[in-house]
C-alpha cells in the first residue's frame, strides 16, 4: 500500500521548505475524510452526467460522471492528453469560443443544466471562476486587474471599489507584496504573483465555483507552495477544481480526487482513498508512477 | 510497493536549470553585434545628413525671408510672395481628416476579422486588404480622378449639401469635387488598408489565454475587444496608426491630382481646392525660376520635416508611456 506521506520526494519539500499541511483540518467542523455515507449527504455543487466531448469529429471525452461536493477541493490528476482540461473547460462552457468545439450531456449547476441553451453566459462565467495553466494577467494595473470583474459587475463606489480590491488581494495572499505596486502592471509581476493575482481577481468577482486548470505548473516551488497554501484557506468560502500533473499537489490539497484516462474518468473517490487504496488497476499504476 | 518508484516532479515543475550555451558562438557573436551597430549608425548618420542638406540648402530663403513663410499665406514666387501656411494647412487638414476616417474604420475591420467573422471569410478578405496596401499611390490618384471626383462632385457633395449639415460653413460653395474633402476621402482610403492590415496582425498576436481569461470573468466580446485585446495590442496599433500618418503626412501624387494643388489659400470650405506641402513641392520644384524660389521651397520641407520629427517624438513619449502602463510588449 502506497503511504501518502512517502509519495513525496523529499526534494520537493525542502524546496518549499514548509512542513506538509494537515489535510481538511484547515476547514473548521468537516471531517478529514468523508465517509460514502458523508459524500452522499453533501450537497453538489455542480454534477456532471453523461458528458461526451468532441474537438469537430473526434471524441474527446466518454460519458464522464462526476459529483463536485460544495466547499471540497476536488482534483483531476490523469495522463496528459486524457482529457482533464477539455473537462474543465465545459463547466463554464469556455470551450464555446471555438467553433468546432462541442459537449453533450448535462452539467447541473446548483440544479440547472448549464449545458441547455438558454443559459446566460455571462452570468454563469461570474459565478464560475477561472485560473489557467499560464498566469493571464490583463495588460493594465494590477488595481485594474483585481476591479476588472467588480466594475463589471457591480455598481460601487470609489471608495467600495478599492476596499474590495484590497480585499480581493488579501484573500490572494498577495496584498503585503503589492501594496506599493498597485499602479505598476501585472504583467511586471513576478510569474508566481500574477498567478495569485489571477487568483485574486476571479475572487473579487465572487465566484461560487473556482476551475484551476495547472495552476503552478508554470511557478516556482515558492510560488507553489504559497498558493498552495492560498487553496487551503479558500476551499472554506469556494468550491475548487484543481486539475493538477503533480501527484503530491493533488494529495497535499484535495478531499476528492477523479483519475482521467483517454477521456473516461476511471476512478473517483476520496483523495486518500484513490492514493492509498486505489480500486482500479490503471490508477494504482498511474499513482505509483508506472505510466503516465 | 515502494515509495521509490513515485516519480513526479517537484510543485512547479522547477528542475535543474540548463546551462546557457554562450560559447558556441564566441566569434560569431561580437561580429554580429558590430554589424549590427554600423546599421544602426548608417541610419542614424543618414537622418542627420538629410536634415543637413535640407538646411544647407534652405539657408537662403531662411537668411532672405526669415519667418515670413510662416506667417504669410500665398505663395507666389512672381510677386516675391513665399508663404507657407496654405500648403502646411493643407497637409495637416487632410492627414486629420483622413486619419479620422480611416483610423476607426481600420481598428473596427481588424477587429472583425479577427474577433467575429468566420476564419475563411477573415483569410480572403485580409488577403485583399494585404493587396491592396500594396497598391502604388499613381492608382489611387487615377481612381480619385476617374471615379472619386465625379462622385463627389455630382452626387456626395451636393447630398451633404441638402441635408442640414449643408448650412454649416465648412460644407458651403459649390462643388468642385477637386478639393479637401476628396483628397481627404482619398487619402483615408489609401491608409486604410495598411493600417487594418497591422492592426490585425498585432490583434491576432493577442494570447488567447488572455482573451480566454476575459470572458471567463464573464466579459461580452464588445468588453474582451475593447478592454483587453486592445490593451494588449496597443503598441503595435499605435505604431501602425504613426506610420499611417507619416504616410499620409508625404503623399504626393494621388493627393496632387484630386485637391486641385496650387490654390494657395486657406479653404473656408471643405468642398473648396487646396494644397498640400508635397503637392506644392513636386509641382512648382522642377520649374522653380530663381534659386530663392528652390531653396523656399526646401526650406518649405524642413518645417514640414521639423513638424513630424517632433510630432513623432511626442507620439514615442506617449507610446512608451502607454506601454509601460499596460505592460504590454506587443
Ligand atoms: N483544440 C483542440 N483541437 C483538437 N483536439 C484537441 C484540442 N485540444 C485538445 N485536444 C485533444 O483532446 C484530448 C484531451 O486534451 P486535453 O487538453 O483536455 O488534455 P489534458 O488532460 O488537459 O492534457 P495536459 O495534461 O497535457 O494538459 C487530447 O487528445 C488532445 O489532443
Ligand atoms: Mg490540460
Amino acid at each position: 500500500m502506497v503511504d501518502i506521506m512517502d509519495t513525496i520526494e523529499p526534494g520537493a519539500e525542502s524546496a518549499v521548505d514548509r512542513p506538509l499541511p494537515p489535510r481538511l483540518e484547515v476547514t473548521p467542523g468537516v471531517a478529514s475524510y468523508d465517509t460514502p455515507a458523508q459524500f452522499d449527504a453533501l450537497p453538489s455543487k455542480l454534477s456532471v452526467h453523461d458528458l461526451d466531448f468532441f474537438y469537430g469529429k473526434e471524441q474527446a471525452l466518454f460519458a464522464n460522471d462526476l459529483e463536485i461536493k460544495e466547499h471540497r477541493v476536488t482534483a483531476i490528476i490523469g495522463p496528459s492528453g486524457c482529457g482533464k482540461s477539455t473537462h474543465l473547460r465545459c463547466y463554464n462552457r469556455i470551450y464555446e469560443l471555438y467553433r468546432d468545439q462541442k459537449a453533450m450531456g448535462e452539467i447541473a449547476f446548483d440544479g440547472a443544466n448549464i449545458l441547455a441553451p438558454g443559459t446566460d453566459l455571462l452570468s454563469l462565467r461570474r459565478r464560475i471562476g477561472m485560473i489557467f495553466q499560464k498566469p493571464s494577467p490583463f495588460p493594465m494595473t494590477v488595481f485594474d486587474n483585481i476591479a476588472y470583474g467588480l466594475r463589471m459587475h457591480f455598481k460601487l463606489s470609489k471608495s467600495e471599489l478599492s476596499e474590495r480590491v484590497e480585499d480581493a488581494l488579501k484573500r490572494g495572499a498577495l496584498w503585503e507584496e503589492v501594496k506599493n505596486k498597485l499602479n505598476e502592471p501585472g504583467l511586471a509581476l513576478s510569474g508566481g504573483q500574477q498567478q495569485r493575482l489571477c487568483i485574486a481577481r476571479a475572487i473579487a468577482a465572487e465566484p461560487e465555483l473556482i476551475l484551476m486548470d495547472e495552476p503552478c505548473s508554470a511557478i516556482d516551488p515558492v510560488g507553489t507552495a504559497k498558493i498552495e497554501e492560498l487553496l487551503q484557506e479558500l476551499k472554506s468560502s469556494y468550491t475548487i477544481v484543481l486539475v493538477t500533473h503533480n501527484m503530491q499537489q493533488a494529495a497535499r490539497v484535495s478531499d476528492y480526487t477523479a483519475f482521467f484516462f483517454e477521456g473516461r474518468i476511471i476512478e473517483f473517490g476520496a483523495t486518500t482513498q484513490i492514493f492509498e487504496k486505489p480500486v482500479q488497476r490503471q490508477t494504482e499504476e498511474y499513482i505509483t508512477g508506472r505510466f503516465g | 510497493m515502494s515509495s521509490g518508484e513515485v516519480d513526479i516532479s517537484t510543485p512547479g515543475g522547477a528542475g535543474a536549470q540548463t546551462r546557457p550555451r554562450r560559447h558556441h558562438f564566441a566569434f560569431g557573436d561580437p561580429l554580429f553585434r558590430w554589424f549590427t551597430i554600423a546599421c544602426a549608425a548608417t541610419v542614424a548618420l543618414a537622418m542627420f545628413l538629410l536634415i543637413g542638406v535640407l538646411v544647407k540648402n534652405s539657408w537662403l530663403a531662411i537668411h532672405v525671408l526669415g519667418i515670413k513663410p510662416l506667417t504669410h499665406v500665398a505663395y507666389n514666387p512672381d510677386t516675391n510672395q513665399y508663404g507657407a501656411l496654405s500648403s502646411l494647412f493643407g497637409t495637416f487638414l487632410t492627414t486629420i481628416l483622413a486619419m479620422l476616417i480611416a483610423v476607426p474604420l481600420a481598428l473596427a475591420i481588424a477587429l472583425l476579422l479577427v474577433e467575429l467573422v468566420h476564419p475563411l471569410v477573415s483569410r480572403v478578405v485580409g488577403t485583399t486588404i494585404e493587396m491592396l496596401a500594396a497598391v502604388p499611390s499613381i492608382i489611387f490618384g487615377m481612381w480619385g480622378i476617374f471615379i472619386v471626383v465625379p462622385l463627389m462632385q455630382r452626387h456626395i457633395e451636393p447630398w451633404i449639401q441638402a441635408t442640414p449639415l449643408g448650412r454649416l460653413g465648412i460644407f458651403g460653395g459649390s462643388p468642385v469635387g477637386v478639393d479637401v474633402f476628396t483628397a481627404s476621402i482619398v487619402l483615408s482610403l489609401m491608409i486604410l488598408p495598411f493600417i487594418t492590415a497591422v492592426s490585425r496582425d498585432v490583434l491576432q498576436m493577442v494570447p488567447k489565454v488572455v482573451k480566454e481569461a476575459g470572458y471567463g470573468m464573464g466579459s461580452t466580446t464588445y468588453e474582451v475587444m475593447r478592454k483587453i485585446s486592445m490593451r494588449y495590442a496597443l503598441a503595435g496599433i499605435a505604431g501602425a496608426v504613426f506610420l499611417g500618418l507619416g504616410r499620409a503626412l508625404g503623399e504626393t501624387m494621388a493627393v496632387s491630382m484630386v485637391i486641385g494643388a496650387n490654390f494657395f489659400t486657406i479653404p473656408h470650405s471643405l468642398f473648396q481646392s487646396g494644397t498640400t506641402v508635397s503637392a506644392t513641392l513636386a509641382l512648382n520644384f522642377p520649374e522653380s525660376q530663381s534659386k530663392l524660389e528652390t531653396s523656399s521651397l526646401i526650406e518649405l520641407a524642413l518645417i514640414l520635416f521639423v513638424i513630424t520629427m517632433v510630432f513623432q517624438v511626442v507620439a514615442q513619449l506617449w507610446l512608451a508611456r502607454a506601454r509601460r502602463m499596460t505592460g504590454s510588449r506587443a
